[in-house]
């Protein structure tokens, strides 16, 4: 269990009003939802790899993604892997592993809200599953962001499974540390 | 003439002229159980920051009841701004203002619906400085000098951005207000001029 400390903050009325009915409506304490807010912003935010990243209506980016090719798709997604997302995790975590992809991975998951992660390792089988639901050439980003990301530092080929609202990435073997 | 220049997080915006003699807020203390791990980060922003803790949680939690349900509820996502320039570059100026109209009218609109129940001159200025502040694309400027006013969006996208902008910009001001509107842009401004009434709330 996580260890927690009490700590008390001047709020603005409006603020605490609006934060207090949010926890009855949401039936959680306002501790809870407060500190999962403040998590949210030191985390992601204003976290230094993603500061600056902006919020976009998911129907703009499936208006603009469809004026692209599939293949287009793949490769601007193979270049945000290696582009972005790579220098990134550097930046975030110091050292390319598949412990830390995951966890980039996973946050990106939980606070951009345009995919749901997960990761299985079945007997040394990794399989990476991004479901979404912004359409098939979407799949086609993830799936070049990934086989950039893996490839990038796993040095090794990943079979790759696209459909319209997911995409799936298997390796085998063990990864770097 | 620029009336009631307030300096805001993320640049300049000007509030209607009304809210020149509000007074300051009234504020409460509020005791909060927070995880160790969140309540480091936050000690460690902060000094790295110079802001106090106290400063950079009000700022947070401001942010989410102002800004993170909406953004949920209105089917916001987050992604970096490299990628959204190379999709916005595979379009034409304008079709990227013909995006920002179906943005305007599908997304822009019921966030202000959502946010203050009702579309109203006062209500789509609010709200354009809100999406400005928390989308984290551009700056909102609103001047005004008697009838006329002049709404300015100031950004780093690029031409296509301003035409996204200008085609949001239609479906509120000319679209449900009323309002004739005349624009203008350039790589990093688009501006809508207008004149109304002092009075003005909304159109017929």
């Amino acid at each position: 269990m996580k260890q927690s400390r009490a700590r008390t903050f001047r709020l603005e009325a409006d603020v605490d009003d609006s934060i207090a009915r949010l926890a009855r409506e949401d039936r959680v304490s306002v501790s809870h939802l407060a500190n999962r807010a403040l998590r949210r912003y030191v985390e992601w935010d204003r976290a230094p790899t993603t500061e600056g990243f902006v919020s976009v209506p998911s129907m703009l980016l499936v208006k603009l993604m469809t004026e692209l090719s599939e293949e287009r798709a793949h490769e601007l997604g193979k270049w945000a892997g290696k582009q972005l997302f790579l220098p990134n995790m550097k930046a975030g975590y110091a050292t390319l592993s598949l412990e830390n992809a995951e966890n980039n991975m996973r946050m990106l998951g939980d606070y951009g809200r345009r995919f749901t992660f997960e990761h299985a390792d079945e007997e040394g089988m990794h399989v990476f599953t991004i479901g979404q639901k912004m359409g098939r050439n979407w799949s086609a980003y993830y799936a070049g962001s990934l086989e950039s990301i893996f490839e990038g530092f796993l040095g090794k080929a990943v079979k790759v499974i696209l459909s319209d609202n997911m995409c799936v990435v298997q390796f085998k073997g063990r990864a770097p540390p | 003439m620029l009336s009631s220049l307030q300096a805001g997080s993320k640049g300049e915006y000007i509030y209607d002229r009304t809210f020149r003699h509000q007074v300051l807020p009234r504020s409460v203390t509020r005791t909060l159980r927070i995880d160790d791990d969140v309540d480091e980060a936050l000690e460690k922003m902060a000094r790295e920051r110079g802001e106090s803790v106290n400063a950079i949680a009000a700022g947070a939690l401001r942010k989410l009841v102002e800004w993170d349900r909406l953004a949920a509820n209105a089917g916001l996502v987050v992604v970096s701004p490299v990628t959204l320039g190379r999709l916005m570059d595979s379009q034409t100026v304008e079709q990227a203002r013909a995006l920002g109209e179906f943005v305007g009218k599908e997304v822009w609109k019921p966030i202000i619906v959502s946010r203050y129940g009702e579309v109203t001159l006062d209500s789509v200025l609010k709200s354009i400085e809100l999406i400005g502040r928390y989308m984290g694309r551009f700056n909102f400027i609103y001047s005004t000098d008697g009838a006329k006013r002049v709404v300015t969006i100031r950004h780093s996208g690029g031409i296509k951005w301003s035409a996204f902008y200008q085609g949001a910009a239609i479906p509120l001001f000319s679209g449900t207000l009323g309002i004739d509107i005349k624009q203008t842009m350039t790589e990093e401004l688009a501006s809508i001029e207008f004149e109304t009434p002092e009075n003005f709330v909304r159109g017929a």
